[in-house]
């Protein structure tokens, strides 16, 4: 599969939820991050009550850290029924439900948990990601 | 772009991202190409604000968002 | 050139700086990121001291050499350098753009430095999870 970019390697990608919705976001691949990034409200929506953190005190089993290089910050571990781009899919992907700042301009980051054990190749110079499965799965 | 009034012209990508600069826009797809990457759509609503955006499709269980834009500053995330 | 990889996408690299001093240090790649970030420790021994200055400082002596970026936790304000010279083994990139943010890297963090966009532009990344192995042409 071969998709074309411009500035940052993204790809459209389709999340369906617990609940059977669905939806679709331009996510940025990031081979580099090692779970997949989803905001609150829309884990929320997918049906994953457990992307809230509402209980201040105790600290809840899917609570999850993470580190980047200006510090640590904190999202719910939860897991997708399917992602899917195109014809690749998976099922039951890791994700953390945080918000990116909204300046960022992306809702979604695809990271190791989806691209995982995928064949990926990032072309800067041709501009194309290419998303294909592994020998083995062939 | 007030919910109650929908827009139902079908536009390529590229359009909504002319007709709707440096906005969040939930899009109904209805065309794909090879690789089953959205290239047209209905725009169903447009916001600023990402959450006020949620507001307003919430009642659609198969909806596209993303930004129709790039960011202002360079991106590390 | 092939690399081997448990998770993160981590080499060793040499940075130059105008100077012609020299930093080999481990280095993540990292596609997401525009520009690539270095330690401003390092970055004051390669031959850059405006890093030294506070951004808001220096804003206003180079406005051009500082500017908002976006991270994870949000927006702040960098330095931008552009590095003499990036090579990881025989895959060179001259004047590469850099970024020193203001905190220090935390101490989980084993990089010295991130690879961006800046760096990767000249060349192909691919990852092969299954195989644990990543290339860089």
């Amino acid at each position: 599969m071969r998709i074309p970019f411009q500035r940052f390697p993204t790809v459209f990608v389709r999340l369906t939820g617990r609940n059977g919705c669905l939806r679709e976001y331009r996510a940025l691949v990031s081979p580099a991050t090692e779970y997949c990034i989803l905001p609150k409200v829309d884990a929320y929506r997918l049906g994953y009550p457990e992307a809230a953190r509402d209980e201040p005190v105790t600290e809840p089993p899917n609570l999850f850290r993470g580190v980047t290089f200006n510090g640590y910050w904190e999202g719910m571990l939860i897991s997708v029924k399917e992602v899917a781009i195109g014809g690749v899919s998976r099922t039951n992907v890791d994700f953390i439900a945080f918000d990116l700042p909204q300046v960022a301009t992306f809702d979604v980051i695809l990271g190791r948990s989806f691209l995982n054990p995928s064949r990926l190749a990032i072309d800067y110079a041709g501009n194309e990601i290419r998303i294909g499965e592994t020998e083995e799965k062939r | 772009m007030p919910a109650s009034s929908p827009e139902t012209r079908e536009a390529t990508f590229e359009q909504i991202k002319k007709e709707h600069p440096n906005l969040w826009v939930a899009v109904t797809v209805t065309k794909r190409d090879e690789n089953g990457q959205p290239v047209a759509g209905k725009v169903v609503a447009d916001d600023a604000d990402r959450y006020r955006l949620r507001d307003q499709i919430i009642m659609h269980n198969d909806i596209c968002i993303f930004f129709a834009g790039e960011p202002l500053y360079p991106l590390f995330l | 050139m092939r690399f081997k990889t448990s998770g993160p996408l981590m080499v060793f690299c040499r940075l130059v700086g105008p100077t012609g001093r020299v930093r080999e240090v481990p280095a993540v790649l990292e596609p997401s990121f525009d520009h690539c970030i270095v330690l401003k420790g390092d970055a004051v021994q390669l031959g850059y001291p405006s890093v030294t200055y506070r951004q808001e400082d220096w804003q206003d002596v180079k406005p051009t050499e500082v500017s908002m970026v976006i991270s994870i936790k949000g927006v702040e304000l960098g330095t931008f350098i552009n590095l003499k010279e990036v090579s990881i083994g025989a895959l060179k990139a001259e004047d590469v753009s850099a970024v020193v943010t203001k905190a220090e890297f935390p101490g989980m963090i084993t990089a010295a430095a991130f690879l961006g966009r800046s760096f990767l532009k000249h060349f192909k990344l691919e990852v092969d999870s299954a195989s644990n192995t990543f290339t860089l042409t």
